[in-house]
């Protein structure tokens, strides 16, 4: 016995589908009047200008953050070489938990999980 | 066999010769090479004849070969083509010149140059030598055939051509006739000639009106073209001097051109009507949409209304061609809205409907559902 | 409706203030403004469903058109958005910006206003020239096609290098002879097109679009010449000149040397160099190229007159003026039977004869004495 999930009309139309080729299964051209086009193309520039703008503001906040961490750096190497030469120490095979937190544009509601511990499997 | 083979091995089933087992193992080389000649041996061809057949700076004919090679040892340059089995021979007669591309450093050319003392390849940017080529006939009968001689394609659209050039000529002497009353009715009397250049004016204008210019446009140009012509009979000797040109110039002007263009105009069916300027068009325009939303919007269209409606549409002058479709298809539809009072049946059965009442089942886009309605006679604009 | 997730960036959107910059015409131009007025409703306020968009013509397809769902809430907001940016941007205009500057500011400020889109859209032929955003828009538009298509037929048809060595095009050139009755031959034409003499027997209109701001008092050169003229003594071909305009002013609005200019008894007189004359193609003299090169006069007026040599040497006549080319067209003749009309008309006489096929006599060089 076919055991069908779903009912005899949707299964009808999944059969048409089926024998239909890609393209005709591609939406519809945007068919507007001239009016409907400029107010189209209108709203999708605004929406380009607006991202455009976050994008830069975005970039120029990181490259200051990155010229601060750069100045303290040289400012630290200025005052002590040794603590500069502690902070550079390459650490091999110590890396950030992955599975701690995924990275985000925004910082977390707890900024650090002071108790951390790995996952079990991790283990 | 290869196939049943590798089954064979994966099922584990034939015995395979492991040289573990063997304790010792002699090698014997036998004899490989035939000590006799064989059938395929000696298929020794004779030499094709290959290379060069000029040399540098040697005149050549067109179609002479310069080259016969094997694949391109040589690649064809200027003036030179490369045959099927990659032959090189010239196009042009002249002087042979083997030289390299800077555009194909790898490349051997060998090219004709059309001069002795032309070296090749051409620079990049000046101008290419080219050979004309083509003989004069002296003889004049000869010439004179030569030049009548046609090709099949002209031929063959010749008769259809000077019927239409035929039926032009019919058109316009028409129209000729038509305007020449026309004009005199409205500018009353002038003198024959005047009036003849005034009737060739308007056919000019008429003609240009008919491939979209603008009256104001057709006029300037007709215009020009009366006094370029002009200019050409005197340049030609028709004209005894500049200044009988000057005073026929000047008389088309005065008397022809700027005594017409603001009184005439016609239009590209050629009508004749009084000239109305840019704003006066405008104007008018407005007047015969606000007429034909007041008179006929929402009402019964017969023949009669249908008629006055074409004849305001058709003003000439006053609309374009587009635009003259435009209102009619807005005004003059086929099948009248359902709004319009008295095209509506009002008591009928959909199954039965009476005479002179139609059926029409129409979508209504707000509520969404299909409305059943009676068209009377009158819902339908008579058609002529 | 607008679904939850769309719902934040337009929520962003809206806190943009707005200046109203693109409905004050006190320090824009006019011609900013939407050319057709008809349209205004529709475009800034939004369609009525029960009349439908006034671009449709037909009523029926005018009624049975509906917009996207939201389309003029969303647009509101763009426009005030973007209204609002292009009041910034004209805020930093100021006399102590340079014209290439301004001119850049204003096609930022006006790029984006619906009302122009709109123009450029619509009615094309009517928009102003003078404005930097139009501009823009128009030769956005001559790079995508026109301007490949003829550099195209110029370099397949040798126009580069037989009479000029390159062209980096600057300008849009067109060319039409509004004389013909036949709108075959009435219209623009597409460079390369094999016309018959009837069709090109009055000079030329010529419009030539500059895309950059024209300085005042700019020049230009406008040359028509025929590299294919047969040359029997060398058994090859010489250039003739057929047609000279020079000293011509132009504007970006003001670009179309036309029938209108030149019925000006001035402007022939002081312009038109060398009076137009048609080619007349010989019979089996093959295809002829009608090349016409347009010149911008980089050290002012040209004073001397053209010569009336023989051999036209089109490249030592731009060097020795410094014309710098940056324009072009062509179009292409051969024998038909309305050569000998226009020859008549033009005093000429009669056209020689070839023989129907090529003979393989070899070329002379100049100076060598005919002999076959």
């Amino acid at each position: 016995m076919r055991i069908n999930s779903v009912n005899a009309s949707t299964q009808r139309v999944v059969n048409q589908l089926s024998a239909l080729s890609a393209s005709k299964k591609q939406p519809k051209l945007l068919n507007l009047c001239k009016e409907d086009l400029i107010k189209h193309k209108t709203i999708t520039n605004a929406w380009n200008v607006y991202q455009r703008k976050v994008n830069e503001k975005r970039h120029i906040q990181l490259n200051a953050q990155y010229k601060s961490i750069h100045e303290a750096m040289e400012d630290l190497k200025q005052t002590s070489p040794q603590l500069y030469a502690l902070a550079n120490k390459p650490e091999k095979k110590k890396k950030f938990p992955l599975d701690m937190r995924m990275p985000t544009d925004y910082p977390p509601t707890k900024p650090w999980v002071y108790n951390y511990e790995p996952s079990q499997k991790r283990k | 066999m290869s196939l049943l083979k590798s089954i064979a091995d994966l099922t584990g089933k034939t015995k395979t010769l492991s040289i573990g087992s063997a304790p010792y193992f002699n090698q014997v080389r036998n004899a490989t090479k035939r000590a006799a000649g064989s059938r395929t041996n000696k298929n020794d061809t004779a030499g094709r004849r290959l290379g060069p057949k000029v040399h540098e700076g040697n005149f050549v004919k067109p179609g002479q070969i310069i080259m016969r090679q094997r694949g391109t040892k040589i690649h064809p340059g200027e003036n030179t083509d490369i045959g099927r089995d990659h032959t090189i021979f010239a196009m042009e007669p002249g002087y042979v010149r083997f030289y390299y591309d800077p555009f194909h450093p790898l490349r051997k050319y060998v090219g004709v140059s059309l001069t002795r003392d032309l070296p090749l390849p051409h620079p990049h940017f000046s101008p290419r030598s080219r050979r004309f080529g083509y003989e004069q006939i002296i003889e004049p009968e000869a010439a004179k055939q030569e030049e009548g001689h046609m090709s099949r394609k002209e031929y063959l659209q010749t008769p259809e051509l000077k019927q239409k050039a035929e039926e032009l000529e019919e058109l316009l002497s028409n129209k000729r006739t038509e305007f020449k009353t026309e004009i005199s009715n409205k500018l009353g009397e002038s003198t024959e000639n005047l009036l003849n250049l005034i009737v060739e004016r308007m056919v000019n204008i008429y003609q240009l009106s008919r491939v979209g210019q603008s009256i104001e446009e057709a006029q300037a140009q007709v215009t020009f073209n009366y006094i370029y012509d002009l200019k050409l009979k005197l340049n030609r000797g028709e004209i005894k001097d500049a200044d009988s040109f000057y005073s026929l110039k000047e008389y088309y002007l005065n008397n022809v051109a700027n005594a017409t263009n603001s009184k005439l105009a016609v239009d590209s069916t050629g009508t004749i009507f009084d000239y109305l300027t840019p704003e006066q068009v405008q104007i008018k325009q407005a007047e015969i949409i606000k007429q034909l939303e007041n008179d006929f919007t929402g009402k019964i269209i017969k023949l009669e209304e249908k008629r006055s409606i074409l004849n305001l549409i058709e003003t000439p002058g006053i609309f374009t061609k587009e635009k003259q479709a435009q209102l009619k298809s807005v005004f003059l539809p086929r099948v009248l809205p359902v709004t319009v009072p008295g095209t509506i049946a009002d008591d009928f059965d959909p199954k039965k409907p009476g005479k002179g009442v139609t059926v029409v089942r129409i979508f209504d886009d707000k509520t969404k559902e299909v409305k059943t309605y009676g068209r009377t006679q009158n819902a339908f604009v008579p058609q002529e | 409706m607008i679904s939850s997730s769309y719902a934040r960036p337009l929520r962003y959107l809206g806190r943009y203030y707005s200046t109203k910059i693109w409905s004050d015409f006190s320090k824009r131009s006019e011609t900013l403004k939407l050319i057709d007025p008809k349209y205004e409703k529709d475009l800034l306020q939004g369609i009525n469903p029960d009349q439908g968009p006034n671009s449709l013509v037909q009523p029926d397809r005018r009624l049975a058109y509906h917009s996207p769902v939201a389309i003029d809430e969303t647009f509101k907001l763009a426009y005030e958005y973007l209204e609002g940016e292009s009041a910034k941007i004209y805020a930093k205009i100021d006399d102590k910006k340079s014209v290439e500057e301004t001119d850049r500011l204003l096609v930022k400020a006006e790029q984006y206003n619906p009302e122009v889109l709109f123009n450029i859209e619509n009615s094309p032929t009517q928009i102003d020239r003078e404005q930097p955003v139009y501009r823009k828009y128009l030769q956005e538009k001559w790079e995508s096609h026109d301007r490949m298509l003829s550099m195209q037929r110029l370099e397949q048809l040798h126009v580069i290098p037989d009479t000029m060595p390159t062209l980096d095009p600057k300008v849009e050139v067109k060319v039409k002879f509004p004389h013909n009755t036949v709108l075959e031959f009435s219209e623009w034409i597409e460079p390369g097109t094999i016309l018959p003499a009837f069709a090109v027997d009055k000079p030329p209109t010529i419009q030539i679009q500059e895309f950059d701001r024209v300085a005042e008092n700019s020049l230009y050169t406008v040359l028509l010449v025929n590299p294919d003229t047969p040359d029997l003594e060398t058994n090859t071909f010489k250039t003739t000149l057929q047609y000279a305009l020079t000293n011509v002013p132009l504007s970006n609005s003001n670009n179309v040397v036309g029938t209108a200019k030149l019925l000006d008894d001035d402007f022939a007189k002081q312009h038109v160099a060398r009076e137009y004359e048609p080619l007349v193609p010989e019979k089996n003299a093959q295809l002829q190229r009608a090349c016409l090169w347009v010149f911008r006069q980089s050290s002012g007026e040209i004073k001397a007159s053209i010569g009336e040599e023989d051999n036209f040497d089109i490249r030592e006549f731009a060097q020795s003026n410094s014309l710098e080319a940056i324009g072009a067209h062509v179009w292409r003749q051969q024998f038909d039977r309305s050569v000998n009309q226009v020859r008549q008309e033009y005093g000429l006489p009669n056209g020689r004869v070839f023989h129907r096929v090529r003979k393989a006599h070899p070329v002379i060089p100049a100076g060598t004495s005919n002999v076959v």
